[in-house]
């Protein structure tokens, strides 16, 4: 029996002290305050959202008047090197650079 | 009476382009009047005798149909060949932006002049093959052209 309790009294005794060791080693509030990050990581811009993408710079508003007359030099300049090539088929007539603005 | 030049009736006598000229039926246009619109069921064809036809596609713009002018055709030249050729649905609009002179000629008052006359029958459907084939050949060409500037513009 008395070896019983002595067993328990130095049960109790060990976990008293490990109890004050990990007491003593836990920072206060005080101290917690004072933790910061050591320095501040930079990510740099964001390359996943079409948000963070450089605008394209800005074009002058066509009318739509402008738009359907640019269409319509288009169709007729397209027309005539298509004309041109079916006088002289040739990779190179088939394949002449355009003028027309709506492709350049 | 000499027959007018038109590429509908090369090759024909004068005497067998006058009868087929009588199977139409003259219609005035005045200006900004539409001859037909794109989809709308084809039952005739047209010869222009005055005036312009032009014709065009609608392409949207901003949220509206804008039409966009595809071709012109003269005095002497054909539209609408649709009206002959099978599914007879017109592929374009047509509208005449000055007073514009046509005759009309309706698909089956030409089929049956041609059963009864398959030597003009063969005149005129060549003629008319000869104005379709050129338009595939030119719109056959300009695809190709952008085709090649997709690749350009994609693979480059």
């Amino acid at each position: 029996m008395m070896m019983f309790l002595s067993l328990l009294c130095l049960s109790l005794l060990a976990v008293a002290v490990l109890s004050m060791i990990v007491y003593g080693a836990t920072p206060r509030d005080a101290a917690r305050a004072d933790i910061r990050p050591a320095a501040t990581v930079s990510l740099g811009p964001s390359r996943f959202f079409a948000g963070d993408l450089v605008s394209p710079p800005d074009r002058p508003q066509l009318s739509v008047d402008a738009v359907v007359a640019q269409l319509e030099r288009h169709v007729r300049l397209e027309q005539a090197a298509a004309e041109s090539f079916l006088e002289i088929p040739a990779p190179d007539t088939l394949h002449a650079p355009s003028a027309s603005r709506f492709v350049n | 009476m000499p027959k007018p030049q038109t590429d509908l009736l090369k090759g024909l006598t004068d005497e067998e382009a006058a009868r087929v000229l009588a199977l139409g039926t003259p219609i005035t246009l005045p200006a900004g009047e539409s001859l037909f619109r794109l989809g709308e069921t084809a039952e005739r064809m047209y010869l222009l005798r005055s005036g312009r036809i032009h014709l065009t596609l609608p392409i949207p713009i901003r949220g509206h149909d804008e039409d966009v002018l595809i071709e012109e055709r003269l005095a002497g030249e054909t539209v609408g060949w649709s009206g002959l050729i099978p599914p007879h649905r017109f592929t374009l609009n047509a509208t005449a932006p000055v007073a514009t002179d046509v005759t009309a000629f309706p698909r089956s008052v030409l089929l049956e002049h041609f059963a009864a006359n398959p030597a003009v029958a063969s005149l005129v459907m060549r003629n008319v093959a000869s104005v379709i084939g050129h338009r595939l050949q030119v719109f056959q060409t300009m695809w190709t052209r952008e085709m090649q500037r997709s690749v350009e513009l994609k693979y480059s």
